[in-house]
């Protein structure tokens, strides 16, 4: 997408810095005289809400780090110091602790407008496959993130999942050992989570910069799912998009602080707030909220390597999406067949969810495996067959037309 | 499009309450509410009541202390429940810690507590608390009303849940008995305790004009205390919280308006 | 906001509206982001442990006339002397006027308790330890301190008298609980 107009300072230091390196060109062309479609409705705000979320968590990390300890018997402690005796210490935790949460809720939402509204296909599937790499990473980031605490979860959460790996044939407890780096989740392990947990949100950043510069190139989708047919059809970024993702940001803040200030471990487990026991494991082992679909399907299957494929499958089928699903109208909107199973993926995920919050018994256990064999179907058989057989509702003629029409 | 609304509406909502259902299949009983439920629960107004915690820092020091540390509470944190300078310093010489080596002779003492010490395990290391303890170690408390589903009202439930379980409760536990050095409590997960009860009616001897010691008192009295340990910042945070929250509203409003005024302008609509 | 008056035209009440609006929001929006970036900032100073430990007593009962020793307080030494009736004789009988930081021994020392110099161990140079507390120290031309860093030179008052350190050694906030016991902050 080319900038609307061109940028022109006044400002002769600007011109002078501009010549010399066009960073004020670049940011006007990304930030201000971006042209957007004009119909983007308010799902479309949720990529900025995640990169506050990103800034949020950097932030608020950097200095969590300046108090922390990562040693296995002064991280606890170090945390409590943090919570009582830090200034506005436990105010600076809890923001990071639900931030995590809150980045998760915003990320699966701008996944699933994204799955609602195919911005997955061409020419924007190197955009979503850079999502997908985003959420990896957070996906990493949030379970070492998780570990720091050194409560009972941290240290059950840890075993458990680097346990995944020794389900590798031949050299899993290799594998698993050099983790470790040790014999059992330890200090070395701690420590270098730690260093992970703070190196892995720059590689997100940077990776959410190939993500946004992978989206400028096409520009964004829409409602409609139809191409922009020239500037009738579009907006600039700003003012518009500046104002409207202030007030979705400030919105989401009274959410959050919502949460920080008046529930900050709703969302967290009570075990972990007891000092990790290497000798003891918690009676139910449950990992935070947004890993839940996934440890759902993990256990579902009763064969350990095949679970942890299973699991990782799911994650894997969607860099495969845009080749699955091949219907040539992007926009569930216009896809009445598409529309349905669309929400059954979402109830999908939810029950997911539920079953991986309850151990895996009984009708759970059923439940369970419906649910993931509904998941990869999902994505493996209805979409793929959809696109053939699916007769979309007739498009609009172009975005302008259709904004006229309703207003 | 108002479809996808309610939709997504309700994987936040589910989101936010898969936590809720996870606990659901805790076997302890669910646990009681004090009458009149705890001041420093809810959003405006929410406080400790500290009268309560000051006698529940007694009961904390005359029966708790003599099994269970509290280790990340320092005497001087205890102003913060009301008692002043002098007070603190008081109650912090009546504990004595290990004091630093001496200068001349190298040798460590125990010496009284100052207001900056944190207050003292009972036991010089775990080994010997579990050896005093049939092999069990007590744990430390300063996080207790926040390590257990219930909070507080768990510490309150389980201090006055001891009973002598019915043929019926009998049945439910694994070999049909409470086992050897235990006992029944169906306010903890497995309806089974190694603590004896604790508390007794007037087991500790409340100042002039405070409420008699019974059970239920003193529960209330030490889990509000212990509340207070956990979350020491919980007044601070729903009083800042509640100042957040309508400035934040304000700003939410004001951006909204512009966003309208703006999107009128440049779109017409 | 100096715009609206260049926007004053057939709908100038709309547009001061319109910009009151975007002050306000504009407003607000700053001062929420400073009451946010506030927390970022009063974390760095010291916590409520380290404040805590902010005073240390000291027992000078056992200290010999002459001895010097050398006692940590929030992370730096406090240098306590018992001077020798020289070393008070001589910090007394300096010019002040001489001096680049003017300050009698009086000023320096608690009255009634004289024999008692105790400073802040740290040049005011840029921060090194000077040397002089132990036995066989090198104390410099006066007989106080000498820094090894960069030569500052300190008097028995500790007082700087040569080398490039601009001030004398701080003093401490102390008090004298009895004869043999100070507390120092």
């Amino acid at each position: 997408m080319h900038p609307s107009r061109p940028f022109e300072p006044k400002n002769g230091f600007i011109k002078w810095f501009d010549r010399q390196l066009p960073l004020f060109t670049v940011m006007h062309g990304s930030l201000v005289a971006y042209p957007t479609p004009k119909n983007l409705n308010y799902w479309w705000s949720f990529g900025s809400l995640a990169g506050f979320m990103l800034g949020v968590q950097i932030i608020t990390g950097i200095i969590l780090a300046m108090h922390y300890t990562p040693n296995v018997d002064m991280a606890f402690g170090s945390v409590e110091h943090i919570m009582r005796d830090v200034n506005y210490g436990w105010l600076l935790r809890y923001v990071h602790a639900n931030g995590a949460s809150f980045f998760f809720i915003v990320v699966y939402i701008h996944i699933f407008r994204g799955l609602f509204y195919g911005s997955y296909k061409a020419p924007r599937e190197l955009l979503w496959m850079l999502g997908l790499v985003i959420l990896i990473l957070m996906m990493a980031t949030a379970f070492m993130g998780y570990v720091l605490p050194w409560g009972q979860m941290s240290f059950w959460g840890a075993t458990v999942i680097t346990n995944l790996f020794s389900a590798i044939p031949l050299v899993g407890n290799d594998i698993v050992t050099l983790l470790w780096g040790g014999f059992a989740v330890d200090n070395p392990t701690l420590n270098r989570f730690f260093s992970l947990h703070y190196l892995l949100p720059f590689v997100i950043a940077a990776v959410a910069f190939l993500h946004i510069w992978a989206l400028h190139i096409p520009g964004s989708n829409n409602p409609l799912g139809i191409d922009v047919k020239g500037p009738q059809d579009q907006i600039d970024f700003h003012p518009y998009h500046t104002a409207k993702d202030l007030f979705m940001i400030s919105a989401l803040m009274v959410i959050f602080f919502g949460v920080v200030c008046f529930a900050p471990n709703y969302l967290g487990h009570p075990d972990n707030y007891i000092p990790a026991d290497p000798l003891v494991t918690p009676p139910h082992i449950v990992p935070e909220w947004y890993f839940l679909p996934f440890y759902a399907i993990l256990r579902s299957i009763p064969d350990k390597l095949l679970g942890v494929l299973a699991m990782f499958s799911a994650i894997i089928v969607l860099f495969l999406l845009p080749w699955l699903d091949s219907h040539k109208v992007r926009s569930g909107a216009f896809r009445p067949i598409f529309k349905q199973f669309f929400v059954l993926l979402v109830i999908d995920v939810i029950v997911l969810g539920v079953v991986g919050a309850n151990p895996p018994e009984g009708s759970w256990l059923i439940i369970g495996r419906l649910a993931t064999a509904y998941y990869f179907l999902h994505f493996l058989v209805v979409l793929p067959v959809l696109s053939r057989v699916e007769k979309a509702r007739p498009l609009p003629e172009s975005i302008s037309q259709a904004v006229l029409a309703k207003h | 499009m108002k479809n996808k609304k309610i939709v997504a509406g309700l994987a936040l909502v589910a989101g936010l309450s898969l936590p809720a259902l996870a606990l659901a299949s805790t076997d302890a009983e669910e646990p009681m509410q004090p009458p009149g439920g705890w001041p420093q629960d809810g959003i405006i107004g929410a406080h400790f009541d500290r009268q309560a915690a000051q006698r529940g820092f007694q009961v904390y020091k005359e029966v708790c202390h003599n099994c269970h540390s509290l280790k990340y509470v320092a005497f001087r944190n205890l102003e913060d429940l009301g008692f002043n300078e002098a007070e603190v310093k008081a109650i912090a010489a009546g504990f004595m810690v290990q004091g630093e080596p001496d200068s001349d002779t190298g040798e460590v003492k125990d010496r009284p507590g100052k207001p900056f010490d944190h207050i003292p395990s009972p036991f010089p290391n775990p080994e010997a608390a579990a050896a005093s303890n049939n092999g069990a170690v007590p744990p430390d408390l300063s996080l207790m009303a926040k390590a257990r589903e219930g909070g507080p009202s768990h510490i309150y439930s389980v201090l006055q849940g001891y009973k002598t379980p019915t043929a019926e409760e009998l049945k439910e536990l694994p070999g049909g008995k409470v086992p050897e050095g235990s006992y029944y409590n169906p306010y903890k997960a497995g309806h089974v305790i190694a603590m004896p009860p604790p508390l007794s009616d007037g087991l500790v001897q409340y100042g002039d004009g405070q409420p008699q010691p019974t059970v239920q008192q003193m529960a209330y009295d030490v889990s509000t205390f212990l509340a207070w340990a956990a979350e020491p910042k919980l007044e601070q945070r729903k009083r800042m919280g509640f100042f957040y929250e309508i400035l934040l509203l304000i700003v939410c409003g004001l951006l909204f308006a512009s966003y309208k005024r703006i999107s009128k302008r440049v779109l017409g609509h | 906001m100096s715009t609206t008056d260049s926007h004053i035209e057939p709908h100038g009440e709309g547009v001061r509206r319109r910009d009151f609006l975007f002050v306000a929001a504009g407003g607000f929006g700053v001062v929420a982001a400073a009451i946010a970036a506030w927390p970022l900032i009063d974390n760095l100073n010291p916590s409520a442990d380290v404040l805590a430990l902010s005073s240390v007593e000291v027992d000078l009962s056992k200290m010999q006339v002459g001895q010097r020793i050398s006692v940590k307080w929030r992370g730096k030494p406090v240098f306590v002397s018992r001077r020798t009736d020289k070393e008070i004789a001589e910090a007394k009988a300096v010019d002040i006027s001489t001096l680049r930081d003017p300050e009698t021994d009086a000023e320096r020392t608690k009255k009634g308790h004289e024999q008692w110099l105790i400073v802040i161990g740290v040049c005011t140079h840029l921060g090194c330890i000077p040397l002089g507390t132990k036995e066989g120290d090198n104390r410099g031309e006066f007989g106080g301190w000498f820094c090894p860093c960069h030569g500052s030179q300190y008097d028995t008052a500790g007082r700087i008298r040569k080398g490039p350190a601009p001030k004398n050694l701080f003093l401490p906030d102390y008090k004298f609980l009895n004869d043999t016991r100070i507390r120092i902050g």
